[in-house]
């Protein structure tokens, strides 16, 4: 267990146990036969602790929206650092160095954050700061797809900000968080592949499908229940589609060369059908590449 | 696109909607490292989301005991003189799910974050919060604070897990709320425990359920002739709304219309006593079979949004 993280907020804990001084054991206490007069005074009691708790929580929510707002300001300026990806194609790496430095103050408020959030009650406050998650595990994605051309691991993302995977750390990056956010970079991705046409890059849209095939098939490995999750996997299969047509329109008007355009074609029948044999040529296919 | 390619699209919508039964016969790369992770995150979701369901089955129970529970007390019949009887029986009961059905809650909730899964199991918790109350109101006894009860739903292991924890040590790092000491090492190096967290607010709801259970009792014992009782039944309900009143700053959308519920039950517990002071105890019971004043019970409350639920 990490150590205990400090509270900010001052206990008042003579007011939170009024109502129950006494030592409760294992058995019931005893049965008083009250007069009519005394009975249930303590409703009173049991409201005014309530709405202390829930003052106490109000506190610290406002402080937590402060962090968050901070760290979306960065996450922003992420995000409009990487938009340059759409309109020109030698700015990319400088764009993702860009938005580096912004992962870097998302980080420190991350640390600030994890400071506020009492030990075991993560969940509690999850619904401030899910969203604005979801997106920064997009944007890292995104700029580590640019860099590298390959898929961000849990690991690496919850490292760049910071953060653990596993819950026992206390503050850590959600798994579902995650996946929403490489979700979002498949519809990035689709839009990528339309500009990089464009800008006159043919290849791109190829390894773009290749790529985004194989993360449709990751999610088919997982059972998803009926949540957000699920909404926003339903909506993969038009990223792909997407994708798939341009490579499909490049093909067709002999944008590219005859060796590749083969291989892809086989790289997208496999990815619209995962079932289908056509799977086994677009591995070869990589493994030759 | 050709025809063809759009035959093959169609399987897009089958293949979501399967529930992964037959990813076994898709042919995946197993070299491909997002297929690697992704099995894993496979992995993880599942046993999450078994635990999840896990947690709602033994939360379907706690309902349904509880609600056998509530018609136990309403058996109470001043009458029969089983006031006793019945209460025993119902302390009972409600011990057994203590010891059954909360602990394997906790056992669940062990090394976890109980805000992940309160909503798996807040329905059993309400439900079994308004039997626990309305026991106590039954029989004569003072609510209980909720840390109270939360002190009943923390176990430790080394003891048999029937026994909630009786000796606790002094220095509680209770630092703002009981789940503080859901650590799996105490300081004082004695065994774990394990604690079923009572979300204040799923408290505060339980309440407000009690509210219909009290009506009702004001009903009936008007119905067995105990009409001062009514007055009593009416006056704790007020308590209650009163209580309810004063709450502001909730993030709770089953806050207000638990609220609407609580002003239904009370003015109809007050058109209760109303009757009895108006034409004593026996016109009012007369009064519910009648056919004019009948329709004085199903009195709907007035849709306006005013606060002059409180008189005394």
């Amino acid at each position: 267990m990490n150590i205990h993280t400090q509270n900010t907020l001052p206990t008042n804990k003579t007011r939170l146990f009024c109502a129950q001084t006494q030592f409760i054991t294992h058995c019931f206490p005893c049965k008083q036969k009250k007069t009519p007069n005394t009975m249930q005074n303590n409703v009173k009691n049991i409201f005014d602790s309530f709405n202390d708790y829930l003052v106490k929580e109000q506190e610290l929510r406002t402080e937590i929206r402060d962090i968050v707002r901070d760290i979306d300001q960065a996450a922003k300026e992420a995000a409009i650092a990487l938009q340059v990806i759409h309109s020109s194609i030698a700015d990319v790496s400088a764009a993702c160095a860009k938005a580096r430095t912004f992962f870097d103050t998302c980080r420190e408020g991350y640390a600030k954050l994890a400071a506020l959030i009492p030990a075991g009650q993560y969940y509690r406050y999850h619904d401030h700061w899910h969203y604005m998650t979801q997106r920064i595990v997009f944007l890292i994605a995104l700029t580590i797809y640019l860099e590298k051309g390959f898929l961000v691991t849990r690991e690496t993302a919850a490292d760049i900000l910071g953060l653990s995977v596993s819950q026992q750390q206390g503050f850590h990056l959600d798994i579902e968080d995650y996946l929403v956010g490489i979700l979002q970079l498949a519809s990035e991705l689709s839009r990528y592949a339309v500009n990089s046409v464009i800008l006159g890059d043919y290849e791109k849209p190829l390894t773009i499908s290749k790529f985004v095939a194989d993360l449709n098939s990751g999610f088919r490995l997982l059972n998803l229940k009926n949540d957000s999750l699920r909404k926003r996997f339903d909506a993969l299969k038009y990223d792909v589609k997407k994708i798939e047509e341009i490579v499909y329109d490049i093909s067709i008007r002999g944008l590219r060369t005859e060796a590749t355009g083969a291989a892809a074609v086989g790289g997208a029948a496999a990815a619209e059908a995962p079932s289908a044999p056509t799977a086994e040529p677009a591995a070869a296919e990589e493994k030759q590449a | 696109m050709s025809g063809y390619r759009g035959n093959k699209r169609q399987h897009y919508g089958k293949g979501s909607a399967r529930r992964g039964r037959d990813h076994e016969n898709v042919a995946v790369d197993e070299n491909n490292p997002i297929i690697q992770c992704f099995r894993e995150y496979a992995t993880i979701l599942d046993a999450k989301h078994d635990k999840y369901e896990r947690i709602v089955k033994i939360s379907r129970d706690i309902t349904i005991e509880s609600k056998r529970i509530i018609f136990l007390l309403h058996t109470i019949d001043p009458r029969k003189n089983n006031l006793q009887k019945v209460c025993n029986e119902a302390k009972d009961r409600l011990e057994a799910i203590f010891r059954n059905h909360f602990v394997n809650i906790a056992k669940e909730l062990k090394d976890q974050d109980p805000y992940q899964y309160t909503r798996a199991y807040t329905n059993g918790m309400q439900e079994f919060i308004e039997a626990y109350t309305f026991y106590e109101y039954s029989c004569g006894m003072d609510i209980s604070h909720w840390d109270a009860i939360q002190k009943k739903l923390t176990y430790s292991s080394d003891q048999n897990v029937d026994s909630s924890i009786a000796e606790k040590p002094l220095n509680e790092p209770t630092d703002a709320e009981p789940d503080e000491q859901k650590r799996s090492n105490e300081t004082t190096g004695e065994t774990m425990k394990l604690i079923c967290l009572l979300h204040p607010q799923d408290f505060v709801l339980g309440l407000g359920d009690l509210s219909g259970e009290i009506m009702r009792t004001c009903i009936n014992s008007l119905g067995s002739g105990n009409s001062e009782s009514c007055f009593l039944h009416c006056r704790f309900m007020q308590e209650l709304y009163k209580g309810f009143l004063s709450v502001t700053s909730i993030r709770s959308r089953d806050f207000s219309h638990k609220m609407m519920t609580l002003r239904q039950s009370l003015l109809k517990s007050e058109n209760v006593c109303y009757n009895v002071t108006v034409r004593g105890g026996e016109a009012a019971k007369w009064g519910t079979t009648d056919e004019t004043s009948g329709a004085m019970f199903q009195l709907q409350p007035s849709k306006d949004d005013d606060d002059e639920g409180v008189y005394f």
